[in-house]
C-alpha cells in the first residue's frame, strides 16, 4: 500500500529531514512511526500525502509512483489518504457538518449524499449530536474525533495521523487509539506518528523507528 | 454534485470569502471605481473632442477660385484634372451667383453690407473636399499646389495649418488616452490581484485542508476568480453610475455654455457599447488579476 525506496529529503542549508528510507507497508497494516521530536516522523508523513516532494527516492502509493505523478494528478491520489493532525486542523468558523462534509463537496458529492454520509460517520464516533456545533466549543477529545470523521468520510484506503493523541489526557487517548483500531480492523492501513512510548507499549502494532533522518528499526 | 449545486457552492464560496474580508473588499471596490472614474471621464473627452475636431475635419475643403467666363466645357476638363489627384472625395461648383448668396449667408445679419454688390464682382469657385486620409498624411499641400497648377484657376485657397493641427491634436488626444488608460488598467490589475493575494493568505487553513482531502486546484480557485471579478464589476458599475451623476450635474450643463462656441457642440455621455465593452473588458481584467494570484499561491504548491 506504501512503499519508499531509498527515499531522501533535504532542506535548504544541506539539512538533511530523512536519510535513505526504505519502508513497505502492507494493505490493512498497523504501524507505528516513533522516534524522538525531529526524527524526521513528519516529514515522512508530509512526504506520504503528498504535502512534500522527496528530494531523491522513489514514493508508491496505492500502485502510484508519486515522485513520477503529475500534479494535476495529485489530488485524485490524495483522496485515498485520510490525514489528521495533533492540532486537528479544523476550521473554526464553520460547523462539525460543514468541516467533515468539505471532504465530499470536494469530491463533487450531491448535497443529499453529503447530508447522509456525514450523518453516518459522525453517528461512528459518537458525536451525532453535536452537528452544529462549532469546533472551538467541543473538547480536544471531540474536535479530534471531528478531525478523524473528516480524514475518514470519503473511506480512504489510508489513514496516515502525526501525534493524534498529543493533546489529549490518557482517556481520550484510548478512545481514539480503538477508533483507529476499529477502522483498521474494516481494512484501512494506518500508520501512526507519536514519540509516545506508553502509546506503543499498550498497543502491539509493528514499529518503524526513526532517528536523525535514518530509520533504526522496521 | 449535479452542475447547479456546484454553482451554488462557487457562489456561496464567494460570497463568504467576500463577507470574511469585507473591508479589503469595500476599500478594493472604491479604489477600483475611483480609477475606472478618472478613465471613464476621459472617455467622454476624448470621444467629444473625437467628434467636435471630426467635424472640423469635414469642413476643411479647399477652394479654388475660377477664372471669369470659363466655359462648360473648360470646367468639366478642370474637374477631370482635379479628380486626377488621389484622395479627392467631392467637388461642388459655385457659380458667381451661388457665391454672392453664400456670401449673404455667412454675413447673417449684417447682409445689408453686400446691397449694391452684383454677382460680377465675385469670382466662381469650385469648393473640393479631401478624403481622411489625405489630412492625417498631410498631402493636402500636394493637393492645393497643383490644384493651382490648372489652367483656368487663379487661386487657391485652404485651411492647411487648422487641417495639420486638428491631425495634431486628435493624435496627441488618442496617445494620452492609451497612455492615461493603459497605467489605471495597469494599476486595476494590481490592486486585484494584491486583494485576492490577501483573500488567499487570509483563508490559507482553508486551502490547506482542501487540498489535503484531495480538491483540485481549479475548485479551489474558482471562488477566488469569481471574487475578482465582482470587486472589478461592481467596482466599474459605482463609476458609471457616478460619472452618469456627474454628467447630468455638471457636463450637461457645459455644453449650452460652450455651445456657442463650439458649433454643433454636443457634450455625450459615453455610448451604451462603450459601457458594455467597458464591463465586459473590466471582468476580464479582474479574472486575470485573480487567476495571477491564484496561479502563484494556490497551483505552484506541491
Amino acid at each position: 500500500m506504501i512503499q519508499l525506496f531509498h527515499v531522501y529529503k533535504h532542506y535548504l542549508k544541506g539539512n538533511a529531514a530523512l536519510e535513505d528510507i526504505s519502508i513497505q507497508v502492507e494493505k490493512g497494516e498497523f504501524v507505528f512511526l516513533t522516534g524522538p521530536s525531529g526524527a524526521g516522523k513528519t516529514t515522512l508523513l508530509k512526504l506520504m500525502f503528498l504535502a512534500e516532494p522527496p528530494t531523491k527516492g522513489q514514493i508508491i502509493i496505492n500502485g502510484y509512483n508519486v515522485t513520477r505523478l503529475k500534479k494535476s494528478a495529485m489530488p485524485f491520489l490524495r483522496r485515498n489518504i485520510g490525514v489528521v493532525f495533533q492540532d486537528f486542523k479544523l476550521l473554526p468558523d464553520r460547523t462539525v457538518f460543514d468541516n467533515v462534509a468539505l471532504t465530499l463537496a470536494v469530491l463533487g458529492m450531491s448535497r443529499k449524499g453529503i447530508k447522509k454520509k456525514v450523518w453516518e460517520i459522525l453517528k461512528m464516533i459518537g458525536l451525532q449530536h453535536k452537528l452544529n456545533a462549532y469546533p472551538l466549543r467541543l473538547s480536544g477529545g471531540e474536535q479530534q474525533r471531528v478531525s478523524i470523521a473528516r480524514a475518514l468520510v470519503n473511506e480512504p484506503a489510508i489513514l496516515l495521523a502525526d501525534e493524534p493523541t498529543g493533546n489529549l489526557d490518557p482517556d481520550l487517548t484510548n478512545d481514539i487509539m480503538k477508533l483507529f483500531e476499529e477502522i483498521n480492523i474494516r481494512g484501512t492501513t494506518v500508520v501512526v506518528a507519536t514519540h509516545d512510548k506508553g502509546l506503543i507499549t499498550t498497543y502491539n502494532k509493528r514499529i518503524i523507528t526513526l532517528e536523525h533522518g535514518r530509520i533504526i528499526e522496521k | 454534485m449535479k452542475p447547479i449545486e456546484r454553482i451554488a457552492y462557487f457562489i456561496s464560496t464567494t460570497l463568504k470569502g467576500i463577507k470574511s474580508n469585507l473591508y479589503l473588499n469595500v476599500v478594493t471596490i472604491i479604489t477600483i471605481a475611483v480609477a475606472f472614474f478618472i478613465l471613464n471621464i476621459f472617455f467622454i473627452i476624448y470621444n467629444n473632442v473625437n467628434s467636435v475636431l471630426g467635424e472640423w475635419k469635414g469642413r476643411i475643403k479647399i477652394i479654388a477660385y475660377l477664372q471669369d467666363g470659363i466655359t462648360d466645357s473648360g470646367l468639366t476638363s478642370i474637374e477631370n484634372h482635379i479628380k486626377a489627384n488621389t484622395g479627392i472625395k467631392n467637388i461642388k461648383y459655385y457659380s458667381k451667383q451661388d457665391a454672392l448668396e453664400q456670401f449673404r449667408a455667412e454675413l447673417k445679419g449684417q447682409a445689408g453690407i453686400l446691397n449694391g454688390v452684383s454677382a460680377d464682382v465675385l469670382p466662381a469657385y469650385l469648393a473640393i473636399t479631401v478624403k481622411d486620409s489625405v489630412l492625417n498624411n498631410n498631402t493636402i499641400d500636394k493637393i492645393a499646389a497643383s490644384v493651382k497648377s490648372i489652367q483656368g484657376i487663379t487661386d487657391v485657397q485652404y485651411g492647411a495649418q487648422i487641417a495639420q493641427k486638428v491631425s495634431g491634436i486628435l493624435i496627441l488626444v488618442k496617445m494620452l488616452g492609451i497612455g492615461i488608460g493603459g497605467f489605471m488598467l495597469f494599476a486595476i490589475f494590481i490592486i486585484i490581484s494584491n486583494t485576492i493575494r490577501i483573500s488567499i493568505f487570509s483563508r490559507k487553513d482553508e486551502i490547506e485542508i482542501m487540498k489535503l482531502v484531495g480538491a483540485t486546484n481549479i475548485f479551489i480557485e474558482v471562488p477566488f476568480v469569481l471574487e475578482g471579478m465582482i470587486q472589478v464589476l461592481t467596482g466599474t458599475s459605482i463609476s458609471i453610475v457616478l460619472l452618469y451623476l456627474v454628467y447630468r450635474l455638471f457636463l450637461y450643463r457645459l455644453h449650452s455654455t460652450l455651445g456657442s462656441l463650439f458649433i454643433n457642440m454636443n457634450v455625450a455621455f459615453i455610448s451604451m457599447n462603450t459601457i458594455i465593452a467597458i464591463l465586459i473588458g473590466s471582468a476580464l481584467l479582474g479574472i486575470a488579476g485573480a487567476i495571477l494570484s491564484t496561479g502563484k499561491f494556490i497551483r505552484n504548491n506541491y
